[in-house]
């Protein structure tokens, strides 16, 4: 962004037109934005300006990669395809990169892409078209980024189950009714594997019932915490709301065409990306509202029997009208 | 009639058995006991729609307890085979050897199965008593099941 400015800084017109003052204002709101991300973040990547000379071009490719796992990791199973594949504009894509390196670092690893989103629940309350500063998940509703501190923390649960392979749509039936009257849902099932998302105040509860169904061979389960994270990224979309606001402003007070399609292709960068912040913010949300429960039927080695059972007997099998009429 | 058709099954079972094996395994009526053809086994038996059993004699070397043994089937049976442990029972053969049972269960091309394992120790040889097929005919041979691990004899 600041490049884009220095280019346009640069411009032998600026001067003459008497648009300094106009670029001037920009200019403060976008260090009024840096200083406010800088401020709140408490890694030292985080207070990385964007504006430093030679960051993105090396990070820029890396971090669009990284980026994406980042999402995978975070956002397994519940991701939006639009959120996904959401363009950015051109002009502004190397600032937008800067940002989601920004939550990646905060993300933590990397992971396996994640699977097709599955059908919202009908238990849910309608989160997705709500302001997300102005809602919290479960455990923290009135937190607010100045005394994250005090909450509870934002925990992400995951449990793997092996179970052994006995009755097993039987088995598959009872865990996806069971989802279903603890108030979560089913997001995927097939032959032998069952994912269900439960609401994490019955996860607990849930995971121990679920474990008596069948045999559990093998159990993993995994907590992660994403209180920094998600309060990160809800003071970036505070500030980019600030942006926006400031942008705004200045679309009204523009001289001409050129300086209103300027202020605009900000505006559209901020708004994009803005977007981009809260559809993160609705996954993370939902991960931490239900708990992710996989139940899996499968042997780690499979000892086969063969369907057809044959007696001993080799008479037997010679029987038939193949061997009759055979002349 | 009944009482005779067991009475002579193990009758018979008990002559087949005086061929050097250590043990007499009972066969139930509507099972008929199958030449070994197979290594593993010391015995077996088949029912006619395909539930069969069969008895292992392996030498007691290295020595275990009862309990270690048992852990170790059904490590085996629930680690790498599958199997989902249903239940563990301890048994009483009309010989009054002492043996414990571990009930599995195994799905095959969505079909569940049973498989019984009762184990017997002694102080030189465990015997394997096997019986297993659909469990719609485990549960329906249910009776015979029983009866034949009741009337399993050590010699």
């Amino acid at each position: 962004m600041v490049s884009f400015y220095a280019k346009y800084l640069k411009k032998p017109a600026l001067g003459r037109s008497g648009r300094l003052p106009l670029v001037a204002v920009m200019l403060c709101a976008l260090l009024a934005m840096a200083c406010g991300a800088a401020g709140q973040s408490k890694g030292g990547d985080y207070a990385t300006s964007p504006a430093e000379p030679g960051a993105y071009p090396q990070s820029a490719g890396a971090v669009d990669g990284d980026y994406d796992d980042s999402e995978a990791e975070m956002m397994e199973g519940t991701v939006s395809a639009d959120y996904r594949s959401e363009p950015s504009p051109a002009p502004a894509r190397a600032t937008t990169r800067d940002i989601a390196k920004k939550v990646e670092i905060s993300g933590g690893s990397s992971g396996a892409p994640p699977p097709a989103p599955p059908p919202p629940p009908q238990q849910q309350p309608a989160r997705a078209k709500s302001k997300p500063t102005e809602e919290s998940p479960t455990s923290a509703t009135a937190a607010s980024s100045t005394d994250r501190r005090k909450v509870t923390p934002l925990l992400v649960y995951k449990a793997h189950l092996n179970v052994a392979v006995f009755e097993t749509e039987k088995s598959i039936d009872k865990v996806e009714r069971l989802a279903r009257e603890a108030g979560g849902y089913l997001v995927r099932r097939d032959d032998t594997v069952i994912v269900v998302r439960i609401p994490t105040k019955k996860y607990h509860d849930a995971l121990e019932t679920i474990a008596k169904i069948g045999d559990v061979i093998h159990r993993e389960v995994s907590v992660q915490d994403v209180t920094e994270q998600f309060y990160d990224m809800q003071t970036r979309l505070k500030n980019l709301r600030a942006v926006r606001d400031r942008f705004e402003q200045l679309l009204g007070k523009a001289k001409n065409v050129e300086e209103a399609l300027a202020v605009q292709r900000e505006l559209e960068r901020v708004t994009t990306e803005m977007e981009r912040l809260e559809g993160r913010l609705k996954v993370l949300r939902e991960l931490i509202a239900f708990s992710t429960i996989t139940v899996e039927f499968a042997p780690r080695s499979s000892d086969k029997i063969d369907p057809k059972f044959r007696l001993p007997f080799g008479w037997l099998s010679s029987l038939g009208l193949s061997r009759l009429l055979e002349l | 009639m009944r009482f005779n058709q067991l009475f002579c099954a193990f009758v018979v079972a008990t002559a087949t058995a005086a061929c050097g094996q250590s043990f007499t395994a009972a066969t139930p009526p509507e099972f008929v006991e199958i030449e070994n053809d197979y290594d593993d086994f010391d015995y077996r038996a088949a029912s006619a729609d395909g539930l069969v059993f069969a008895v292992r004699e392996i030498e007691h070397d290295p020595e275990g307890s009862r309990a270690f043994w048992a852990r170790a089937i059904e490590n085996r049976m629930r680690d790498q085979g599958g199997y989902a442990l249903i239940d563990t029972k301890d048994v009483k053969t009309a010989q009054g050897i002492d043996g414990t049972q571990l009930r599995f269960g195994h799905d095959e091309e969505g079909r569940p199965h049973l498989y019984y394992v009762t184990l017997f120790v002694t102080d030189d040889t465990i015997y394997i008593h096997e019986a297993g097929g659909t469990k719609e005919l485990m549960e329906q041979h249910a009776a015979q099941v029983d009866w034949a691990v009741k009337h399993f004899w050590i010699k």
